[in-house]
């Protein structure tokens, strides 16, 4: 398969792929594994449970934050050295988290070097690098491809890490975690090169001519806030899902079943979603994922929730999970070209971050308030409809020609 | 436009991703099962399929006592501090015996996760 070379006998587009497919795989299952080290630090290091929850929680905001500033990194120097330094970055952090005492220490650590570092050594970072060295019609299919392998690295880092501190206990487990990060530099030599003819073209655009041209265009104004919406699906679900499961009196073997179902339906999505978008109009394939995604929660709730509801429910959202992230990209790389995607594209996760903090906030507020999440269960049909209109009549070409007129 | 070869190209990806994860989780297995004079509170794991009742007759057959079951019918928490808890266990049926560490919580696609276990 694409035998095309790309300037280096080295970067073909199958290493390419296979390269963007390890890094997301690594970066995100790395990830996954946080939560793991929750109880075994709290008890060594008598660390409140809301000290832990705000290291993660900066960790997030960091990395939303700092991914449009990694991704404006990588579309001036490439993506190989964000991706290296990134990871090396992502390691320090969470080695540094194996010896640190004080609760300031561990924001600083596994939030802000975590997190940043996260933002560096992401998924997006691959996304962008796609858009440069591969052909535009296996754009949308590597996308996929990577973030497939994102979602499965959260699948199977699980047992991982769990294995590891089991195995040889928190502290070594944390530092074996680091060091699983770092197969992520070499790997990254793959994604470095930069020197595309389509991106030759634009280099005459400077990075704040790319702002002001994507800040003036509506059709990337609606793919933001279709975004938000994604956000705040996947957050709200995922940490208030199994309270609302628990509160109708079901076994907690069925939480774990659904997670399972949500892990591996996701790996088919992400990947299905990603053949679509290369076949298929991407605002429209995001439409109907939106409104997919309101009828399940629609069903979901209108339903007798039972254990099988409840993994019908996980599987048609794990298809429908990670599935908008290769139609997204693949928007802003058609609307503004490959040179500034992996900038453009960071500020768009940022509207996601946001949409996960209030999803997850409002979650906890909803039951807080009226003893149960009825109510942010219909908020996310409600937005998931409103994110269906706006992706609706997104102008599916290269901005450039909309403000012309063609 | 993706083909037949590119979908046989992800398979395969997928394929050695699965086999590579097969083998480190075999060895990273062996690493974390517990020594057969091991005691104390542990993760019995049972073989896949094994109902909960029958994990718990085992394992009170093993002298242990049961501490809390988990999201799996299979995998038990028990304790017992007299030692070989984890050799008797194993000669009653258990594939292997870990050190009992908690599922505090996790993220899973993107999101912090809830607890996920009693333990």
């Amino acid at each position: 398969m694409m035998p095309r070379p790309l300037g280096s006998k080295l970067v073909t587009p199958a290493r390419v792929v296979i390269a963007g497919a390890i890094v997301s795989l690594i970066s995100y299952g790395v990830r996954a594994d946080f939560g793991l080290f929750q109880d075994p630090m709290l008890a060594t290091r008598g660390w409140s449970r809301e000290t832990f929850a705000l290291a993660l929680a900066i960790q997030n905001l960091m990395w939303g934050l700092g991914q449009p500033f990694a991704g404006a990194i990588a579309d001036r120097y490439g993506a190989g050295r964000v991706l290296a330094g990134g990871a090396l970055l992502y390691a320090a952090g969470i080695a540094l988290g194996a010896v640190v005492e004080g609760s300031f220490a561990l924001h600083l650590t596994l939030g802000v070097m975590t997190g940043l570092g996260l933002s560096g050594a992401s998924m997006f970072i691959v996304l962008g690098a796609f858009g440069r060295l591969l052909p535009p019609e296996r754009r949308a299919w590597a996308s996929g491809i990577a973030t497939a392998a994102g979602s499965l690295g959260q699948f199977l880092f699980a047992p991982i890490g769990q294995g590891f501190i089991a195995a040889w206990g928190w502290p070594v487990a944390l530092v074996l975690l680091a060091a699983a990060a770092l197969p992520i530099i070499p790997v990254a030599a793959a994604l470095r090169s930069c020197s595309e003819p389509a991106v030759a073209q634009e280099q005459q655009q400077t990075l704040g001519a790319a702002l002001r041209e994507a800040s003036a265009h509506r059709s990337y104004w609606l793919l933001i806030a279709g975004f938000f919406v994604c956000g705040f699906h996947l957050a709200f679900i995922q940490v208030h899902m199994p309270a609302y499961i628990a509160g109708f009196g079901l076994s907690p073997a069925v939480g774990a079943w659904a997670i399972g179902f949500v892990g591996l339906f996701n790996t088919v999505g992400a990947y299905a979603a990603g053949v679509l978008a290369g076949r298929r109009s991407k605002k429209n394939l995001l439409s109907a994922i939106y409104l997919g995604r309101a009828l399940v929660i629609a069903l979901f709730v209108l339903t007798p929730v039972t254990t099988l509801s409840v993994l019908a429910f996980s599987a048609a959202m794990g298809l429908l999970w990670l599935s908008t992230v290769p139609p997204t990209s693949g928007l802003v790389a058609l609307m503004f070209g490959p040179r500034y995607m992996s900038m453009l594209f960071g500020v768009v996760f940022f509207s996601h971050q946001i949409g996960a903090f209030i999803g997850v906030w409002l979650g906890g507020w909803a039951y807080d308030a009226y003893g149960s999440y009825t109510l942010v269960w219909w908020i996310s049909v409600g937005l998931g409809i409103a994110s269906a209109a706006l992706h609706w009549p997104i102008a599916e070409r290269p901005a450039k020609l909309v403000a012309q007129g063609a | 436009m993706p083909d037949g070869a590119d979908h046989r190209f992800a398979l395969k990806l997928l394929a050695w991703i699965t086999g590579i994860w097969f083998v480190g989780m075999a060895l990273l297995f062996k690493a974390a099962a517990l020594p057969p004079e091991a005691s104390g509170t542990v993760i019995a794991l049972f073989p896949i399929g094994t109902e909960t009742t029958r994990a718990v007759t085992a394992s009170a057959a093993a002298g242990a006592k049961l501490v809390s079951p988990s999201w799996f019918e299979n995998v038990l928490v028990v304790a017992d501090e007299a030692p070989g808890l984890a050799g008797r266990l194993k000669e009653h049926g258990a594939l292997a015996v870990f050190a009992n560490t908690s599922f505090g919580g996790f993220s899973f696609a993107g999101c912090i996760g809830a607890r996920i276990s009693g333990n």
